[in-house]
Protein backbone atom coordinates (compact mmCIF):
# COMPACT_ATOMS: atom_id res chain seq x y z
CA UNK A 1 0.00 0.00 0.00
CA UNK A 2 1.34 3.37 -0.83
CA UNK A 3 1.03 6.14 1.64
CA UNK A 4 1.40 9.24 -0.40
CA UNK A 5 2.76 12.22 1.39
CA UNK A 6 -0.30 14.31 1.86
CA UNK A 7 -0.65 17.73 3.28
CA UNK A 8 -4.21 17.11 4.37
CA UNK A 9 -2.73 15.44 7.44
CA UNK A 10 -1.93 18.88 8.74
CA UNK A 11 -5.63 19.52 9.22
CA UNK A 12 -5.80 16.54 11.52
CA UNK A 13 -2.99 17.75 13.70
CA UNK A 14 -3.64 21.46 13.50
CA UNK A 15 -6.06 21.87 16.43
CA UNK A 16 -3.77 20.01 18.77
CA UNK A 17 -0.67 21.90 17.71
CA UNK A 18 -2.53 25.18 18.05
CA UNK A 19 -3.18 24.43 21.71
CA UNK A 20 0.40 23.37 21.98
CA UNK A 21 1.71 26.53 20.42
CA UNK A 22 -0.31 28.88 22.58
CA UNK A 23 -0.30 27.12 25.90
CA UNK A 24 2.94 25.21 25.95
CA UNK A 25 5.47 26.46 23.44
CA UNK A 26 4.75 30.16 23.83
CA UNK A 27 4.85 30.07 27.66
CA UNK A 28 8.00 27.96 27.45
CA UNK A 29 9.87 30.49 25.35
CA UNK A 30 8.48 33.28 27.44
CA UNK A 31 9.81 31.67 30.58
CA UNK A 32 13.26 31.66 29.07
CA UNK A 33 12.86 35.23 27.86
CA UNK A 34 11.60 36.57 31.19
CA UNK A 35 14.54 34.94 32.94
CA UNK A 36 16.74 37.65 31.45
CA UNK A 37 14.67 40.42 33.00
CA UNK A 38 13.81 41.72 36.40
CA UNK A 39 10.04 41.83 36.80
CA UNK A 40 7.52 41.83 39.60
CA UNK A 41 4.76 40.35 37.53
CA UNK A 42 2.56 43.40 37.76
CA UNK A 43 4.34 46.30 36.07
CA UNK A 44 3.84 46.52 32.33
CA UNK A 45 7.56 47.12 31.99
CA UNK A 46 10.39 44.71 32.62
CA UNK A 47 13.95 45.62 33.32
CA UNK A 48 16.61 43.81 31.29
CA UNK A 49 19.38 42.34 33.40
CA UNK A 50 21.05 39.78 31.15
CA UNK A 51 22.41 36.81 33.06
CA UNK A 52 22.21 38.50 36.44
CA UNK A 53 19.32 36.29 37.59
CA UNK A 54 21.34 33.21 36.80
CA UNK A 55 24.40 34.57 38.57
CA UNK A 56 22.34 35.37 41.67
CA UNK A 57 20.77 31.96 41.50
CA UNK A 58 24.06 30.11 41.35
CA UNK A 59 25.19 32.09 44.38
CA UNK A 60 22.09 31.23 46.37
CA UNK A 61 22.76 28.31 48.69
CA UNK A 62 19.06 27.55 48.89
CA UNK A 63 19.09 26.80 45.17
CA UNK A 64 21.64 24.07 45.75
CA UNK A 65 19.79 22.84 48.81
CA UNK A 66 16.63 22.51 46.75
CA UNK A 67 18.35 20.38 44.15
CA UNK A 68 20.16 18.31 46.76
CA UNK A 69 16.84 17.66 48.50
CA UNK A 70 15.35 16.79 45.16
CA UNK A 71 18.12 14.29 44.40
CA UNK A 72 17.65 12.48 47.72
CA UNK A 73 13.89 12.61 47.33
CA UNK A 74 13.81 11.34 43.76
CA UNK A 75 16.26 8.50 44.24
CA UNK A 76 14.67 7.20 47.43
CA UNK A 77 11.11 7.54 46.14
CA UNK A 78 11.85 5.79 42.86
CA UNK A 79 13.89 2.99 44.40
CA UNK A 80 11.44 2.35 47.23
CA UNK A 81 8.39 2.45 44.99
CA UNK A 82 9.95 0.02 42.55
CA UNK A 83 11.19 -2.42 45.18
CA UNK A 84 8.03 -2.40 47.28
CA UNK A 85 5.81 -2.31 44.21
CA UNK A 86 7.60 -5.25 42.66
CA UNK A 87 7.56 -7.27 45.89
CA UNK A 88 3.84 -6.75 46.31
CA UNK A 89 3.15 -7.59 42.69
CA UNK A 90 5.30 -10.70 42.81
CA UNK A 91 3.89 -11.97 46.10
CA UNK A 92 0.40 -11.54 44.74
CA UNK A 93 1.02 -12.94 41.30
CA UNK A 94 -1.27 -15.95 41.62
CA UNK A 95 -4.96 -15.75 40.90
CA UNK A 96 -6.86 -15.02 44.05
CA UNK A 97 -9.88 -12.89 44.78
CA UNK A 98 -8.34 -11.50 47.95
CA UNK A 99 -5.34 -10.38 45.93
CA UNK A 100 -7.60 -8.49 43.56
CA UNK A 101 -9.19 -6.73 46.49
CA UNK A 102 -5.83 -5.94 48.05
CA UNK A 103 -4.47 -4.56 44.82
CA UNK A 104 -7.53 -2.40 44.36
CA UNK A 105 -7.05 -0.96 47.84
CA UNK A 106 -3.32 -0.41 47.49
CA UNK A 107 -3.93 1.57 44.31
CA UNK A 108 -6.32 4.03 45.91
CA UNK A 109 -3.66 6.43 47.29
CA UNK A 110 -2.58 7.04 43.68
CA UNK A 111 -5.84 8.78 42.83
CA UNK A 112 -6.33 10.85 45.98
CA UNK A 113 -6.36 14.63 45.97
CA UNK A 114 -3.10 16.14 47.23
CA UNK A 115 -5.07 18.30 49.65
CA UNK A 116 -6.76 15.27 51.16
CA UNK A 117 -3.45 13.45 51.55
CA UNK A 118 -1.80 16.44 53.16
CA UNK A 119 -4.54 17.17 55.68
CA UNK A 120 -4.82 13.53 56.71
CA UNK A 121 -1.11 13.07 57.22
CA UNK A 122 -0.71 16.43 58.92
CA UNK A 123 -3.18 15.15 61.47
CA UNK A 124 -1.88 11.60 61.74
CA UNK A 125 1.71 12.75 62.17
CA UNK A 126 1.01 15.74 64.38
CA UNK A 127 3.64 15.89 67.06
CA UNK A 128 1.38 16.38 70.04
CA UNK A 129 -1.92 14.77 69.30
CA UNK A 130 -1.35 12.75 66.15
CA UNK A 131 -2.33 9.12 66.39
CA UNK A 132 1.12 7.84 65.40
CA UNK A 133 2.95 9.64 68.18
CA UNK A 134 0.21 8.97 70.71
CA UNK A 135 0.44 5.26 69.96
CA UNK A 136 4.22 5.28 70.21
CA UNK A 137 4.05 7.04 73.55
CA UNK A 138 1.46 4.59 74.81
CA UNK A 139 3.88 1.80 73.91
CA UNK A 140 6.62 3.64 75.84
CA UNK A 141 8.51 4.22 72.60
CA UNK A 142 8.63 7.95 73.22
CA UNK A 143 11.99 8.26 71.55
CA UNK A 144 10.41 7.25 68.26
CA UNK A 145 7.74 9.90 68.49
CA UNK A 146 9.58 12.31 66.25
CA UNK A 147 8.52 15.73 65.14
CA UNK A 148 7.75 14.48 61.70
CA UNK A 149 7.26 17.80 59.97
CA UNK A 150 9.06 20.33 62.09
CA UNK A 151 12.35 18.55 62.62
CA UNK A 152 14.68 19.58 59.78
CA UNK A 153 16.45 16.22 59.90
CA UNK A 154 13.25 14.24 59.62
CA UNK A 155 10.95 16.31 57.43
CA UNK A 156 12.39 15.27 54.08
CA UNK A 157 12.08 11.60 54.97
CA UNK A 158 8.53 12.10 56.16
CA UNK A 159 7.80 13.61 52.77
CA UNK A 160 9.49 10.70 51.05
CA UNK A 161 7.47 8.24 53.11
CA UNK A 162 4.17 9.91 52.23
CA UNK A 163 5.10 10.05 48.56
CA UNK A 164 6.01 6.36 48.54
CA UNK A 165 2.69 5.57 50.23
CA UNK A 166 0.81 7.41 47.52
CA UNK A 167 2.85 6.11 44.59
CA UNK A 168 3.65 2.45 45.27
CA UNK A 169 0.23 1.32 44.06
CA UNK A 170 1.19 2.60 40.63
CA UNK A 171 4.47 0.68 40.48
CA UNK A 172 2.75 -2.42 41.80
CA UNK A 173 0.08 -2.26 39.12
CA UNK A 174 2.65 -1.88 36.36
CA UNK A 175 4.64 -4.85 37.65
CA UNK A 176 1.48 -6.91 38.04
CA UNK A 177 0.68 -6.37 34.39
CA UNK A 178 4.20 -7.29 33.35
CA UNK A 179 4.18 -10.37 35.51
CA UNK A 180 0.96 -11.72 34.05
CA UNK A 181 2.65 -11.91 30.69
CA UNK A 182 5.77 -13.39 32.21
CA UNK A 183 6.47 -16.89 30.91
CA UNK A 184 6.12 -19.22 33.86
CA UNK A 185 8.21 -21.86 32.13
CA UNK A 186 11.25 -19.77 32.98
CA UNK A 187 10.42 -19.92 36.65
CA UNK A 188 9.85 -23.66 36.41
CA UNK A 189 13.10 -24.12 34.54
CA UNK A 190 14.96 -22.23 37.22
CA UNK A 191 13.46 -24.42 39.92
CA UNK A 192 14.43 -27.53 38.00
CA UNK A 193 17.97 -26.16 37.88
CA UNK A 194 17.90 -26.03 41.65
CA UNK A 195 17.31 -22.35 42.29
CA UNK A 196 15.60 -21.56 45.54
CA UNK A 197 12.87 -18.96 45.69
CA UNK A 198 15.05 -15.96 46.34
CA UNK A 199 17.40 -16.88 43.54
CA UNK A 200 14.51 -17.35 41.17
CA UNK A 201 13.30 -13.88 41.86
CA UNK A 202 16.58 -12.04 41.81
CA UNK A 203 18.34 -13.89 39.03
CA UNK A 204 15.50 -14.78 36.72
CA UNK A 205 12.41 -12.66 37.15
CA UNK A 206 13.84 -9.27 38.06
CA UNK A 207 16.42 -9.06 35.25
CA UNK A 208 13.87 -10.04 32.62
CA UNK A 209 11.65 -7.13 33.57
CA UNK A 210 14.26 -4.62 32.49
CA UNK A 211 11.95 -2.93 30.02
CA UNK A 212 9.42 -2.34 32.75
CA UNK A 213 12.07 -1.07 35.15
CA UNK A 214 13.19 1.53 32.67
CA UNK A 215 9.79 2.84 31.64
CA UNK A 216 8.71 2.94 35.26
CA UNK A 217 11.83 4.80 36.35
CA UNK A 218 11.46 7.34 33.57
CA UNK A 219 7.83 7.95 34.40
CA UNK A 220 8.66 8.18 38.11
CA UNK A 221 11.50 10.59 37.42
CA UNK A 222 9.21 12.85 35.41
CA UNK A 223 6.62 12.71 38.20
CA UNK A 224 9.27 13.53 40.77
CA UNK A 225 10.36 16.55 38.78
CA UNK A 226 6.80 17.81 38.78
CA UNK A 227 6.40 17.40 42.52
CA UNK A 228 4.93 20.49 44.01
CA UNK A 229 1.46 19.97 45.43
CA UNK A 230 2.34 17.66 48.30
CA UNK A 231 5.46 19.54 49.35
CA UNK A 232 3.72 22.91 49.21
CA UNK A 233 0.76 21.69 51.23
CA UNK A 234 2.65 19.62 53.78
CA UNK A 235 5.64 21.77 54.60
CA UNK A 236 5.84 24.68 52.17
CA UNK A 237 9.49 23.81 51.70
CA UNK A 238 10.35 24.14 55.36
CA UNK A 239 11.34 23.81 58.06
CA UNK A 240 14.25 26.04 57.17
CA UNK A 241 14.31 24.75 53.61
CA UNK A 242 14.72 21.15 54.77
CA UNK A 243 12.13 20.10 52.22
CA UNK A 244 12.73 22.83 49.68
CA UNK A 245 12.34 21.53 46.16
CA UNK A 246 13.21 23.34 42.94
CA UNK A 247 9.48 23.78 42.32
CA UNK A 248 8.67 25.30 45.72
CA UNK A 249 11.75 27.47 45.47
CA UNK A 250 10.50 28.77 42.13
CA UNK A 251 6.95 29.24 43.40
CA UNK A 252 8.12 31.27 46.38
CA UNK A 253 10.18 33.57 44.22
CA UNK A 254 7.38 33.99 41.70
CA UNK A 255 4.25 34.34 43.79
CA UNK A 256 5.37 35.21 47.28
CA UNK A 257 8.27 37.51 46.55
CA UNK A 258 7.15 38.55 43.08
CA UNK A 259 10.64 38.22 41.67
CA UNK A 260 9.33 36.69 38.49
CA UNK A 261 12.46 37.24 36.45
CA UNK A 262 14.48 35.27 38.97
CA UNK A 263 11.75 32.66 39.23
CA UNK A 264 11.81 32.24 35.46
CA UNK A 265 15.53 31.58 35.61
CA UNK A 266 14.83 28.85 38.15
CA UNK A 267 12.11 27.46 35.89
CA UNK A 268 14.45 27.42 32.93
CA UNK A 269 16.98 25.43 34.91
CA UNK A 270 14.25 23.02 36.03
CA UNK A 271 13.20 22.48 32.43
CA UNK A 272 16.76 21.94 31.21
CA UNK A 273 17.31 19.54 34.08
CA UNK A 274 14.11 17.65 33.21
CA UNK A 275 15.14 17.29 29.58
CA UNK A 276 18.64 16.13 30.58
CA UNK A 277 17.40 13.52 33.01
CA UNK A 278 14.91 12.10 30.55
CA UNK A 279 17.45 12.14 27.74
CA UNK A 280 20.02 10.27 29.84
CA UNK A 281 17.53 7.71 31.03
CA UNK A 282 16.23 7.07 27.53
CA UNK A 283 19.78 6.68 26.28
CA UNK A 284 20.56 4.18 29.05
CA UNK A 285 17.45 2.16 28.38
CA UNK A 286 18.11 2.08 24.66
CA UNK A 287 21.68 0.94 25.15
CA UNK A 288 20.87 -1.91 27.45
CA UNK A 289 18.59 -3.55 24.95
CA UNK B 1 4.77 -24.98 49.52
CA UNK B 2 1.08 -25.66 50.00
CA UNK B 3 1.06 -24.01 53.40
CA UNK B 4 2.60 -20.75 52.23
CA UNK B 5 0.14 -20.47 49.38
CA UNK B 6 -2.77 -20.61 51.76
CA UNK B 7 -1.14 -18.30 54.24
CA UNK B 8 -0.28 -15.62 51.75
CA UNK B 9 -3.72 -14.05 51.34
CA UNK B 10 -3.72 -13.56 55.08
CA UNK B 11 -0.18 -12.21 55.20
CA UNK B 12 -0.77 -9.78 52.37
CA UNK B 13 -3.53 -8.21 54.39
CA UNK B 14 -0.80 -6.58 56.46
CA UNK B 15 0.72 -4.32 53.81
CA UNK B 16 -2.78 -3.67 52.47
CA UNK B 17 -3.85 -2.39 55.86
CA UNK B 18 -0.84 -0.11 55.97
CA UNK B 19 -1.90 1.46 52.71
CA UNK B 20 -5.54 1.60 53.71
CA UNK B 21 -5.00 3.03 57.18
CA UNK B 22 -4.85 6.76 56.40
CA UNK B 23 -8.04 6.62 54.37
CA UNK B 24 -9.85 4.60 57.03
CA UNK B 25 -8.61 7.10 59.58
CA UNK B 26 -10.10 9.85 57.45
CA UNK B 27 -13.52 8.22 57.38
CA UNK B 28 -13.55 7.29 61.04
CA UNK B 29 -12.43 10.72 62.23
CA UNK B 30 -14.99 12.44 60.08
CA UNK B 31 -17.67 10.71 62.11
CA UNK B 32 -16.28 11.67 65.49
CA UNK B 33 -18.18 13.81 67.95
CA UNK B 34 -21.30 14.45 65.95
CA UNK B 35 -21.36 11.62 63.42
CA UNK B 36 -23.14 12.43 60.20
CA UNK B 37 -24.07 15.85 61.51
CA UNK B 38 -20.53 16.81 60.55
CA UNK B 39 -21.36 16.16 56.94
CA UNK B 40 -24.56 18.17 57.13
CA UNK B 41 -22.63 20.97 58.75
CA UNK B 42 -20.09 21.08 55.92
CA UNK B 43 -22.74 20.87 53.24
CA UNK B 44 -24.65 23.82 54.67
CA UNK B 45 -21.75 25.95 55.82
CA UNK B 46 -19.58 25.66 52.75
CA UNK B 47 -21.24 25.29 49.40
CA UNK B 48 -19.13 22.28 48.42
CA UNK B 49 -21.55 21.28 45.74
CA UNK B 50 -20.59 24.45 43.91
CA UNK B 51 -16.94 23.43 43.94
CA UNK B 52 -17.70 19.92 42.83
CA UNK B 53 -19.72 21.37 39.96
CA UNK B 54 -16.84 23.62 38.94
CA UNK B 55 -14.31 20.84 38.95
CA UNK B 56 -16.72 18.62 37.08
CA UNK B 57 -17.37 21.20 34.38
CA UNK B 58 -13.69 21.90 33.86
CA UNK B 59 -12.74 18.23 33.83
CA UNK B 60 -15.48 17.11 31.47
CA UNK B 61 -14.96 19.91 28.96
CA UNK B 62 -11.20 19.32 29.03
CA UNK B 63 -11.69 15.62 28.37
CA UNK B 64 -13.99 16.32 25.43
CA UNK B 65 -11.61 18.79 23.85
CA UNK B 66 -8.61 16.53 24.40
CA UNK B 67 -10.40 13.64 22.70
CA UNK B 68 -11.55 15.88 19.87
CA UNK B 69 -8.06 17.12 19.06
CA UNK B 70 -5.87 14.13 19.84
CA UNK B 71 -7.83 11.34 18.16
CA UNK B 72 -7.59 12.87 14.68
CA UNK B 73 -3.94 13.70 15.36
CA UNK B 74 -3.26 10.12 16.53
CA UNK B 75 -4.82 8.88 13.34
CA UNK B 76 -2.72 11.22 11.24
CA UNK B 77 0.53 10.26 12.96
CA UNK B 78 -0.27 6.61 12.66
CA UNK B 79 -1.92 6.18 9.31
CA UNK B 80 -0.84 9.14 7.26
CA UNK B 81 2.46 10.38 6.00
CA UNK B 82 3.42 14.02 6.07
CA UNK B 83 6.56 16.10 6.13
CA UNK B 84 8.04 16.77 9.55
CA UNK B 85 6.13 13.89 11.09
CA UNK B 86 8.94 12.59 13.22
CA UNK B 87 10.15 15.95 14.42
CA UNK B 88 6.67 17.02 15.43
CA UNK B 89 6.19 13.80 17.36
CA UNK B 90 9.49 14.33 19.12
CA UNK B 91 8.38 17.81 20.12
CA UNK B 92 5.27 16.27 21.63
CA UNK B 93 7.38 13.80 23.61
CA UNK B 94 9.54 16.58 24.95
CA UNK B 95 6.52 18.62 25.93
CA UNK B 96 5.50 15.84 28.27
CA UNK B 97 8.50 16.54 30.45
CA UNK B 98 7.74 20.15 31.17
CA UNK B 99 6.39 20.59 34.67
CA UNK B 100 3.27 22.72 34.63
CA UNK B 101 4.61 24.87 37.38
CA UNK B 102 7.70 25.92 35.48
CA UNK B 103 5.61 27.77 32.91
CA UNK B 104 3.30 29.22 35.53
CA UNK B 105 4.74 32.73 35.33
CA UNK B 106 4.04 33.37 31.64
CA UNK B 107 0.82 31.37 31.91
CA UNK B 108 -0.48 33.87 34.43
CA UNK B 109 0.41 36.66 32.03
CA UNK B 110 -1.38 34.96 29.16
CA UNK B 111 -4.51 34.17 31.13
CA UNK B 112 -4.66 37.70 32.45
CA UNK B 113 -4.21 39.23 29.03
CA UNK B 114 -7.01 37.05 27.68
CA UNK B 115 -9.17 38.22 30.56
CA UNK B 116 -9.88 34.71 31.64
CA UNK B 117 -9.23 34.92 35.37
CA UNK B 118 -12.06 33.25 37.29
CA UNK B 119 -13.29 31.78 34.03
CA UNK B 120 -13.52 28.05 33.46
CA UNK B 121 -11.39 28.40 30.35
CA UNK B 122 -8.47 29.75 32.35
CA UNK B 123 -8.06 26.16 33.42
CA UNK B 124 -9.53 24.25 30.50
CA UNK B 125 -7.14 25.67 27.90
CA UNK B 126 -3.90 24.96 29.79
CA UNK B 127 -5.21 21.57 30.92
CA UNK B 128 -5.93 20.57 27.34
CA UNK B 129 -2.42 21.58 26.32
CA UNK B 130 -0.83 19.74 29.22
CA UNK B 131 -2.79 16.51 28.82
CA UNK B 132 -2.63 16.28 25.06
CA UNK B 133 0.92 14.93 24.69
CA UNK B 134 0.34 11.70 26.52
CA UNK B 135 -3.12 11.37 24.97
CA UNK B 136 -1.49 11.61 21.57
CA UNK B 137 1.15 9.02 22.40
CA UNK B 138 -1.41 6.55 23.71
CA UNK B 139 -3.71 7.27 20.79
CA UNK B 140 -1.00 6.79 18.21
CA UNK B 141 0.18 3.52 19.77
CA UNK B 142 -3.37 2.30 19.72
CA UNK B 143 -3.93 3.31 16.13
CA UNK B 144 -0.69 1.61 15.16
CA UNK B 145 -2.33 -1.57 16.32
CA UNK B 146 -5.26 -1.05 13.97
CA UNK B 147 -4.69 -2.35 10.48
CA UNK B 148 -4.17 0.13 7.68
CA UNK B 149 -5.98 -2.24 5.39
CA UNK B 150 -9.25 -1.15 6.89
CA UNK B 151 -8.74 2.23 5.33
CA UNK B 152 -7.70 0.73 2.02
CA UNK B 153 -10.85 -1.32 1.91
CA UNK B 154 -12.90 1.71 2.80
CA UNK B 155 -11.31 3.75 0.04
CA UNK B 156 -12.17 1.11 -2.49
CA UNK B 157 -15.72 1.51 -1.36
CA UNK B 158 -15.49 5.19 -2.02
CA UNK B 159 -14.57 6.64 1.35
CA UNK B 160 -12.18 9.49 1.73
CA UNK B 161 -9.45 9.43 4.35
CA UNK B 162 -11.56 11.59 6.61
CA UNK B 163 -14.70 9.48 6.36
CA UNK B 164 -12.75 6.28 6.90
CA UNK B 165 -11.33 7.87 10.03
CA UNK B 166 -14.75 8.98 11.19
CA UNK B 167 -16.69 5.83 10.49
CA UNK B 168 -14.13 3.09 10.92
CA UNK B 169 -11.18 4.03 13.08
CA UNK B 170 -12.95 6.30 15.49
CA UNK B 171 -15.53 3.76 16.64
CA UNK B 172 -12.68 1.28 17.09
CA UNK B 173 -10.86 3.74 19.31
CA UNK B 174 -13.29 3.45 22.21
CA UNK B 175 -10.85 1.55 24.47
CA UNK B 176 -8.10 4.13 24.15
CA UNK B 177 -10.65 6.92 24.46
CA UNK B 178 -11.78 5.68 27.82
CA UNK B 179 -8.17 5.43 28.95
CA UNK B 180 -7.46 8.98 27.80
CA UNK B 181 -10.65 10.18 29.46
CA UNK B 182 -9.75 8.61 32.79
CA UNK B 183 -6.34 10.11 33.29
CA UNK B 184 -7.27 13.47 31.80
CA UNK B 185 -10.25 13.66 34.15
CA UNK B 186 -8.11 12.71 37.12
CA UNK B 187 -5.36 15.17 36.24
CA UNK B 188 -7.90 17.98 35.98
CA UNK B 189 -9.69 17.07 39.19
CA UNK B 190 -6.48 16.84 41.21
CA UNK B 191 -4.67 19.78 39.69
CA UNK B 192 -3.71 22.29 42.30
CA UNK B 193 -1.37 25.05 41.13
CA UNK B 194 -3.31 26.62 38.28
CA UNK B 195 -6.59 26.10 40.12
CA UNK B 196 -5.16 28.12 42.96
CA UNK B 197 -3.68 30.81 40.75
CA UNK B 198 -6.59 31.41 38.39
CA UNK B 199 -9.76 30.68 40.31
CA UNK B 200 -9.87 33.10 43.15
CA UNK B 201 -13.51 34.04 43.30
CA UNK B 202 -15.21 31.97 45.95
CA UNK B 203 -17.98 30.68 43.74
CA UNK B 204 -15.54 29.58 41.09
CA UNK B 205 -13.13 27.57 43.18
CA UNK B 206 -12.15 24.06 42.40
CA UNK B 207 -12.36 20.98 44.52
CA UNK B 208 -8.60 20.70 44.78
CA UNK B 209 -8.19 24.06 46.48
CA UNK B 210 -11.32 24.24 48.57
CA UNK B 211 -9.95 22.65 51.73
CA UNK B 212 -7.93 25.80 52.19
CA UNK B 213 -11.20 27.47 52.97
CA UNK B 214 -12.10 24.55 55.20
CA UNK B 215 -9.00 25.14 57.20
CA UNK B 216 -9.82 28.75 57.85
CA UNK B 217 -13.35 28.01 59.02
CA UNK B 218 -12.84 24.72 60.71
CA UNK B 219 -9.36 24.72 62.10
CA UNK B 220 -10.48 23.49 65.47
CA UNK B 221 -13.18 21.23 64.16
CA UNK B 222 -11.17 18.39 62.71
CA UNK B 223 -14.08 15.97 62.26
CA UNK B 224 -15.92 18.54 60.18
CA UNK B 225 -12.77 19.26 58.21
CA UNK B 226 -12.38 15.56 57.48
CA UNK B 227 -16.03 15.28 56.55
CA UNK B 228 -15.40 18.01 54.00
CA UNK B 229 -12.40 16.12 52.65
CA UNK B 230 -14.42 12.96 52.29
CA UNK B 231 -17.10 14.84 50.38
CA UNK B 232 -14.67 16.30 47.86
CA UNK B 233 -12.83 13.02 47.41
CA UNK B 234 -15.94 10.93 47.06
CA UNK B 235 -16.79 11.52 43.37
CA UNK B 236 -13.44 10.26 42.10
CA UNK B 237 -13.37 7.46 44.64
CA UNK B 238 -16.77 6.22 43.55
CA UNK B 239 -15.78 6.42 39.89
CA UNK B 240 -12.66 4.41 40.71
CA UNK B 241 -14.55 1.68 42.54
CA UNK B 242 -17.00 1.42 39.65
CA UNK B 243 -14.44 1.45 36.86
CA UNK B 244 -11.42 -0.04 38.56
CA UNK B 245 -9.96 -1.74 35.58
CA UNK B 246 -10.26 1.24 33.29
CA UNK B 247 -8.67 3.43 35.93
CA UNK B 248 -5.72 1.21 36.57
CA UNK B 249 -5.16 0.35 32.95
CA UNK B 250 -5.55 3.94 31.93
CA UNK B 251 -3.15 5.37 34.43
CA UNK B 252 -0.45 2.80 33.95
CA UNK B 253 -0.71 2.45 30.19
CA UNK B 254 2.52 3.41 28.60
CA UNK B 255 4.55 2.15 31.54
CA UNK B 256 3.88 -1.48 30.88
CA UNK B 257 6.44 -2.81 28.48
CA UNK B 258 8.27 -6.09 27.98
Amino acid sequence: MKKKKSLSAYFYILPMFLFFAFFLVYPLFNTIRISFFEWNGIDPEMHFVGFQNYIDMFHDEIFYKAFANFAIYAVLVIVLEMLIGFSLAYLMRRKNIMFNIYRAIIFIPVILLPVVISYVFTDILAYNYGIVNETLRALHLDKLALDWFADPNVALYTLIGITVWSGTGFAMTVYSSSLTSFPSELIDAAKVDGANRIQTVTRVVWPLLKGTHFSLSIISAISALKIFDLVFLLTGGGPFHATEMPSTYMYDKAFTLYEQGFASAVSTIIIIFALLVTFIQTKLSAEKR
Amino acid sequence: MGKSKKLRPVLMAIPTLCFAFPLCFLFVTSLEKKGFANYLFVLTEIRVERNIMNSLIVAVITVLIVLAITLPASFAFSKMKFPGQNILFLIVLMAMMIPGISIAVPMVKIIRSLNLVNNYFSLILPYVAINSPIALILGKNFMDGLSAELMEAAKIDGCTTWTSFLHIYLPLAVPVSSIISVFTFLNCWNEFVYAKLFMQKETMQMVSTIPIKFQADMYTNIPALFAGLVIVQLPVLILYLMFQNTFREGLTAGAVKG
